[in-house]
């Protein structure tokens, strides 16, 4: 009996020994091995900045935003076209939703976001952000967030100044309800309700970045 | 020479395979000959390539395996020439451009589906099946848009689908969109298709003549029609159906020339009962749910199962009386 | 163990893939591009080289009860670290080898070498054999994808050669397909060799066996 017991004993001890010293070398690795995000990932997603030279801008997270953080800014330029903003944000992990990570483009001279692309989908159903957007019950777009958008979307500078500007009040109005109503028409996939929770925090996170920094002082 | 095995009781016949499979080769000849007339030189050429390259790889690989060509010539037993035939019939006529399909999918269906299992009388797999399927998922813009209109008119009078086939539109769109009557398609005037499976009255006179000739029991390729046909009516809900559904196709081709092959069917009644009931059966369920022609793969898929059916249906002794059942008494 | 018995043994003899037929799964889904090959094949190498090390080493430490899940842990924990690596320095390679990286945890080859041979020999041979049991992998699953990527896509390691191909050969049917023609061809090849051999040992007046141990 007490010779079973040890070796159970020994069992564990080294099983146990074993699996901290793995999860101790992974967890060194790891820091060593962490892919940072480059301005190349930006590359590829968006026709209208095709050819962009992109210049990586220091990511100003003096403000913490829930949901998410900004993980790259990049500034694109090419003669004689309008300057944009890159952005990545990569979204907390929510239950079985993996951290996603979306691009965001905003011309700089008009303010406008012309376009937002996933990098990386933390669904492992694959989410049909364009499904979503046609059979949402409110028409093209959730109806709180619609006003706001229709602004940034604009391409009028005074528009998406005041979208910005109202976006930054709606914060926290976009809430996991919404999402929920937005998602009613879309088929059930894994994650597909999380995938939208998560992109309004993207939306949300970028619009206060870029009321906080480019739009607030002028 | 092949070994047929049957259940018992064995008699002792002056049939050879050569003998049978000439008369397949016979009653192929109303189909191919059709075929020829519709589709033209490239009907010809399609056959040509596909029966040359059967042969050929035969003999290669006879000679490969170290026999002399004496050996060769006395044994030959025309199953290659009946697989080569057999698979230009189930492809379209193809343009001069695509002459490696016909013989590409003649060696795989020779090379691999027949002598890699042993040669005749061992193969799995209907061999023409086999090749034609190895066509299908290999070139499949080819196999898919290479139809061909035929060189007759419609009798009734209406243009020929010029997209698809008469019964991937049925699939598709419903009876209304056949696009030809139940004559035409019998006759095959107008409709596009498969070289050998074109022309209906072509395959029926070549099933009257191997019943007469007594190689095929009629029954079987009846059941395997019927089933398909009852099905579709029953998946369509009308029975205007029938008619289309084993009039359009390959079904008839298939059901008398290719899924009677006696290498790659069961032995017993019951098995060939249950193998030709399912083959309609899943031949109608696919057609539904795939939109499209099936006949191939479902045979394909029966013949894997024959060895199964064989194993769990085993014939009753020649001479064996069932025991009767006595009752146990009651203790 | 010699060297170069460990070395014959994993790349030909006892050839993980065409010999003792192990980790097949990734071996029919990844040969449809001979890169997918090398890709998977190098993975596999750099795992099995430090697994097998690493259980050799602990192989008097282990309770043979519970060998198995240490060596899971062991291995997933080499396999997390390929994943990394791979993210980090060859991130196509990493997205077209996709799911089957992270599976390399339940590859047979490597819990295999694990069980047959690192826990019970010493640390050296045991790295050895793991460098060429994943070489002889890495070979037998390239050649199987040069084969299928010409046939089946015309081209090779991405090059396009000719405009022809065959679907069939970048299909599951093909996979096997092409997987039954190299296993024929290397048994044709194994068994001349045997043959050679033991003609040669006859006149010494020896016979040999075959090749050491068995599948």
């Amino acid at each position: 009996m007490a010779k079973a017991k040890e070796t159970t004993l020994r069992c564990v001890t080294t099983l146990a020994v074993i699996a901290v010293v793995c999860a101790l070398l992974l967890s060194v690795l790891n820091s060593v091995l962490y892919v940072s995000a480059t301005p190349d990932d930006l590359i590829g997603l968006y026709s209208a900045v095709d050819g962009y030279e992109w210049e990586v801008v220091d990511v100003n997270d003096d403000q913490p935003y829930s949901g998410g953080k900004v993980i790259l800014v990049a500034k694109g330029t090419m003669d004689g076209k309008d300057d944009y903003l890159g952005l990545l944000v990569q979204t907390e992990k929510n239950g079985k939703l993996n951290e996603s990570t979306y691009a965001m483009f905003i011309n700089m001279n008009t303010d406008a976001l012309e376009y937002a692309a996933f990098v990386t989908e933390g669904a492992t159903g694959g989410f049909n952000w364009q499904y979503a957007k046609e059979h949402s019950k409110s028409g093209d777009q959730v109806s709180t967030g619609a006003t706001a958008l229709t602004g940034l979307l604009s391409g009028d500078k005074s528009n998406s100044q005041a979208a910005w500007r109202e976006w930054e009040s709606f914060y926290g109005v976009i809430t996991d309800q919404t999402a929920l109503d937005y998602t009613d028409a879309v088929p059930a996939k894994t994650g597909a309700t999380r995938t939208v929770t998560a992109t309004y925090d993207a939306f949300n996170i970028v619009a206060r970045y870029y009321y906080d920094n480019f739009v607030k002082g002028e | 020479m092949g070994v047929i095995v049957s259940g018992a009781p064995h008699f002792r016949r002056n049939r050879t395979t050569k003998g049978i499979m000439l008369d397949v080769l016979i009653a192929l000849v109303p189909a191919t000959v059709a075929g020829f007339v519709y589709f033209g030189w490239r009907a010809v050429f399609t056959v040509a390539l596909s029966l040359v390259a059967s042969v050929g790889t035969e003999v290669i690989w006879l000679l490969c395996r170290k026999k002399s060509l004496k050996e060769i010539v006395s044994q030959f037993d025309f199953t290659s020439c009946v697989t080569g035939l057999l698979l230009a019939l189930t492809m379209p006529a193809f343009e001069y451009k695509y002459f490696y399909i016909p013989i590409l999918s003649a060696v795989f269906a020779v090379g691999v589906a027949k002598m890699f299992f042993g040669g005749t009388g061992k193969n799995i797999v209907n061999p023409a099946i086999a090749g034609r399927v190895f066509a299908f998922i290999s070139f499949q813009s080819a196999m898919v848009s290479g139809w061909m209109v035929p060189q007759f008119a419609s009798l009734s009078g209406i243009n020929a689908v010029s997209s698809a086939t008469p019964l991937t539109a049925m699939l598709g769109d419903g009876l209304g969109a056949v696009g030809v009557s139940n004559l035409d398609l019998f006759l095959g005037t107008g409709v596009m298709g498969c070289i050998g499976e074109t022309c209906k009255l072509a395959l029926l006179v070549g099933f009257v003549y191997l019943i007469v000739r007594k190689v095929i029991k009629w029954q079987w390729p009846v059941i395997y029609v019927a089933v398909t046909g009852l099905l579709s009516c029953a998946l369509g809900k009308s029975m205007g159906y029938f008619l289309p559904s084993i009039l359009s196709g390959g079904l008839l081709l298939g059901a008398i020339f290719m899924a009677t092959d006696y290498v790659t069917t069961p032995n017993t009644k019951l098995g060939n009962l249950i193998y030709f009931a399912a083959l309609g059966v899943l031949t109608g369920i696919f057609r539904a749910v795939s939109g499209g022609e099936v006949v191939s793969y479902c045979i394909l898929l029966m013949n894997v199962t024959v060895p199964l059916i064989d194993r769990f249906i085993i014939p009753r002794p020649f001479g064996y009386e069932k025991k009767e059942k006595v009752k146990k008494e009651a203790r | 163990m010699k060297a170069k018995d460990i070395a014959l043994d994993g790349l030909f003899r006892q050839n993980p893939t065409l010999k003792l037929v192990l980790g097949t799964c990734p071996t029919l889904a990844l040969t449809t591009a001979a890169m997918n090959g090398v890709g998977m094949g190098l993975a596999v190498t750099f795992v099995l080289i430090f697994s097998n090390a690493i259980i050799s080493l602990l192989r008097n430490v282990i309770p043979s009860k519970v060998r198995i899940p240490a060596y899971i842990l062991i291995i997933a924990t080499f396999v997390t670290i390929t994943r990394m690596v791979l993210n980090k320095f060859l991130p196509s390679i990493s997205a077209s080898l996709g799911t089957y990286l992270p599976l390399i945890v339940v590859n047979c080859i490597i819990i295999g070498r694990a069980e047959a041979f690192a826990s019970k020999n010493p640390v050296l041979s045991s790295a050895l054999d793991g460098l060429f049991m994943g070489l002889g992998f890495m070979f037998a699953l390239t050649l199987m994808g040069i084969f299928r990527e010409i046939l089946g896509s015309g081209s090779v390691f991405g090059v396009k050669l000719w405009d022809f191909s065959i679907g069939f050969f970048v299909q599951p049917a093909g996979a096997l397909f092409t997987y039954a023609i190299f296993i024929a061809v290397y048994s044709l090849v194994y068994s001349a060799f045997l043959r050679a051999a033991n003609e040669r040992k006859n006149k010494d007046g020896l016979a040999v066996k075959g090749a050491r141990g068995n599948a």
